[in-house]
């Protein structure tokens, strides 16, 4: 039996897939990870997404945007509509601002029930001509 | 060539450790309930051993990292089982093997597979039930060749261990012994020894020496590099030494002694949407002595066999990588004599190569490798020492450079240095080698159970896709035309909110406010508070004074928008004023119900305009290069392969009586991700065995498969 064939033969519960990409420009980096758990009942995927930039190939990277989707269990439309096409430019807006709302709770500007609506306002905020 | 040659059988012993270390895995009992966690946790066993696999594990660096991150985990072997220990521990390992520069340098290109399971469970009665928990991790990190310039490849492909840990590894300095057998060479021993050197023009210190019955070799170097970032030059490498070799061939032995010193350059790398382009360039020049025990009466006409040594080498190239295919033109120039001030010949290589796997899609593809080389050397007071010889090992063009032009010609299946009848080699020649191989069986990158999982497939498009409209946001957002209309927008949107802050202050300071007008007015304050902080932190500038991320403009017609939800409250608040106030406000709720609609209209005709067209194209442009890479990480490349493949050689060198040699054979072939391990047998149909060429010549090569631009 080779290595891999056994390693397969067990069921893992957890599965983590992490694809790293610096773009050519040496500018941008997109780290996609794909994480399934599983239970004795089902498994559920969820996908992160993160964007880091930076102006100089010599400098570090700044993380731009870290989000976390859930691909399976989604009764909402919305969500599953963006487990399947990815985010529609209102909701990658949307975001962007639940970051600075974020933010803005940690300063008093805005409450934790603010930055946690607009975090959620993300998979509402998908238009209703984006694919379905 | 004895560099060259001896470096066979080390690069076989180390690429034997990789295979083998691939190979190591635990052997697991099967547990009832293994996707179960909670299973376990409810009839209260205990954590045996928590096991930690990886094919890279016999590294140093990866096992001391695996044993710290094993050593931080909130699951712990003797503990009770509990699911979220367990759940929490493959968090804290996932995140601990995919960070950047975990296991050594980072790279542009990079997968990281992790998976935790239950194994082995001891579920017996009457005994205590244990259970291990295993994690199993791939990542691609450590594996030099994966990233996409063609000195590393051709490095990680030459010596690949080496290579890994020398990349894992912040060193000062380096000893690595060398090893190894090759039939003109004998067995030969030595090694290494490399100092960084804390300078600013001079970073590295590299002394080599190696000896056999046969042959001899030391060399000493002092090396620099820059890295200017201009297009035709990118970076530089310097390198000044001195080099001396004693170099068999058949009954006799040639020897030099030099001094060089030697520029390489490089161009940045041309991006088209299919190919990756990039120029070298370089020159050297070096003095010294050259020498041979040959009888003077055997020596050719014009040539010279014992004399000072003097020669300029000037070399260029161009090397081309796609998906699927390499190719590299290489051409050198060596202005040669007996000594810099009496230069008498001249002498001309030319290489080219190229590489292909087909069909693409699979993950037990074909490839085929091809390559001509030709050189000639013309002038008077030829020296010996520069004549070419031929054989399975071949000197290069660029003595001691990464550059590997063939400095005569290559058959796999001729001991090296005995290609030409008489062994006292030739003034020009030719070789063609064709290398054809096919993955027999192999274990892809991403296990077929995960590729094929509902939800992966259209996970990883989801976010290729969201990546690309990000980049598409950034090049829209950041146009004049939509910066103006931010601008704009938030200028006029600020008009509105001063408005209806002046018209809630009105309404405080006109009528006695009962609970329910409180707390619509508090609601009404506090949206408008809202959307002041969302155009402020909308319009944090750049250090090109550009808004950052004038994209968030977007969300004002969102249903979470501090703009609508403000509309929503407005009706109420009309109910609940002063007569005298409520035309006031209806009529800022229609201003600001139009000022959201004209900017989204005004969105929307900068997105479907030239502006949002070519922010489209270009983002899609972007992103071809990233998904190709996902797109050939899912569907081509295999953690470890086993295959076969196949060589054809043919080689002559002039003068040579015997005339065009020919070598034919095959062997398997053992692939860790894109480094290949080849080892077979090329056999000599028309062995010349007064010249020392036997039937043939065992064939023990590392190349690489291209798998990224």
């Amino acid at each position: 039996m080779t290595p891999t064939a056994q390693a397969d033969s067990v069921q893992p519960t957890h599965i983590s897939v992490t694809f790293k990409i610096v773009t050519p420009d040496q500018l941008r980096k997109i780290v996609f990870t794909l994480s399934r758990m599983s239970d004795a009942q089902d498994d559920s995927w969820s996908v992160m997404f993160e964007l880091d930039e930076r102006t100089d190939p010599t400098k570090d990277f700044q993380l731009v945007i870290q989000l976390q989707v859930d691909v399976d269990h989604n009764d909402n439309p919305n969500a599953a509509a963006t487990a399947k096409h990815g985010m529609d430019s209102n909701q990658r807006a949307q975001a962007l601002t639940a970051g600075d709302t974020a933010k803005d709770a940690t300063t008093g500007d805005a409450t934790l029930d603010d930055a946690k609506a607009d975090a959620a306002g993300v998979i509402s905020a998908r238009d209703p001509n984006s694919p379905v | 060539m004895v560099n060259e040659g001896k470096a066979l059988i080390r690069r076989l012993t180390v690429t034997l450790a990789l295979f083998l270390a691939v190979a190591h895995e635990g052997f697991a009992q099967v547990c009832s309930h293994p996707r179960d966690p909670l299973f376990y946790e409810t009839n209260s066993y205990t954590v045996g051993k928590i096991k930690v696999y990886s094919p890279f594990g016999f590294f140093l660096l990866v096992r001391r990292r695996f044993n710290v991150l094993k050593a931080g985990l909130p699951i712990k072997e003797g503990d009770k089982f509990s699911k979220e220990a367990y759940d929490q521990s493959f968090l804290k390992i996932d995140e601990g093997v995919k960070e950047d520069s975990v296991f050594g340098e980072n790279s542009p290109v990079k997968i990281v597979l992790t998976k935790g399971g239950l194994e082995n469970c001891r579920e017996q009665s009457g005994t205590t039930r244990t259970i291990d928990i295993v994690y199993r991790i791939f990542s691609t990190d450590p594996l030099p060749a994966i990233r996409a310039t063609p000195e590393n490849h051709e490095d990680a492909g030459e010596k690949p261990a080496t290579t890994i840990a020398e990349q894992n590894t912040s060193h000062d300095f380096k000893i690595q012994p060398l090893l190894s057998y090759d039939k003109t060479f004998r067995a030969t021993g030595g090694g290494d020894l490399e100092f960084r050197i804390p300078g600013k023009a001079v970073n590295n210190f590299h002394l080599s020496g190696a000896g056999s019955s046969t042959s001899l070799l030391l060399d000493t170097e002092l090396s620099g590099s820059r890295a200017p970032h201009l297009r035709a030059l990118d970076t530089i490498e310097y390198h000044v030494g001195y080099h001396y070799l004693e170099n068999p061939a058949p009954d006799l032995t040639l020897t030099e002694g030099s001094g060089h010193a030697r520029i390489t350059g490089s161009s940045k790398a041309f991006e088209s949407a299919s190919a990756r382009i990039l120029l070298r360039y370089g020159t050297s020049v070096e003095q010294g002595i050259q020498q041979s025990n040959s009888v003077t009466i055997n020596i050719p006409n014009n040539t010279i066999a014992n004399s000072l040594y003097g020669a300029v080498r000037l070399y260029c190239g161009l090397t081309s990588t796609t998906r699927y295919s390499d190719a590299k033109v290489s051409y050198g120039l060596e202005v040669g004599g007996s000594g810099l001030s009496t230069l008498s010949f001249t002498k001309q290589v030319g290489d080219i190569a190229y590489s292909l796997r087909f069909p693409g899609g699979t993950h037990s593809s074909w490839d085929i490798q091809a390559r001509f080389t030709a050189g000639g050397i013309a002038g008077s007071a030829i020296l010996l020492n520069e004549r070419f010889f031929g054989g399975n090992v071949v000197s290069t063009f660029i003595p001691r450079d990464s550059w590997r032009i063939p400095n005569g010609p290559l058959d796999r299946s001729i001991p090296a240095n005995v290609l030409a009848a008489g062994g006292l080699g030739g003034t020009s020649f030719y070789s063609t080698n064709i290398t054809v191989g096919k993955v027999l069986k192999s274990s892809p990158m991403i296990p077929t159970s995960i590729e094929t999982a509902n939800g992966f497939g259209s996970g990883v498009e989801a976010a290729e896709d969201t990546a690309q409209g990000f980049f598409a946001d950034r090049y829209e957002s950041t146009s004049p035309e939509f910066q103006a209309l931010f601008i704009r927008s938030t200028r006029t949107l600020k008009t509105d909110m001063d408005n209806l802050q002046e018209v809630t202050a009105q309404i405080q300071s006109a009528s006695i406010v009962d609970k329910d007008l409180d707390r619509v007015l508090a609601e009404t304050e506090r949206q408008v508070r809202l959307a002041r902080n969302f155009i402020r932190d909308a319009s944090v500038k750049d250090k090109n004074s550009l808004v950052k991320d004038a994209n968030k403009l977007r969300t004002i017609n969102n249903p979470t928008s501090r703009f609508i939800l403000l509309l929503k409250t407005i009706p109420t608040l009309v109910s609940l004023a002063p007569p005298n106030i409520r035309s006031e406000l209806e009529r800022e709720q229609t201003r600001l119900k139009k000022d959201i609609t004209d900017i989204v209209a005004a969105i929307h005709t900068i997105d479907a305009g030239p502006v949002g067209k070519d922010a489209d194209m270009r983002a899609a442009r972007d992103m071809v290069r990233p998904r190709e890479t996902i797109d050939t990480l899912r569907h081509e490349a295999n953690r470890f392969a086993f295959g076969f493949f196949a060589v054809f050689d043919t080689g002559r060198i002039w003068p040579d009586p015997y005339g065009t040699h020919y070598g034919l054979g095959g062997g398997v072939r053992l692939s860790l991700v894109n480094v290949n391990l080849n080892l077979g047998y090329a056999v000599n149909p028309h062995p010349h065995e007064a010249v020392g060429q036997g039937r043939g010549a065992f064939a023990v090569t590392m190349t690489y498969t291209n798998l990224f631009r």
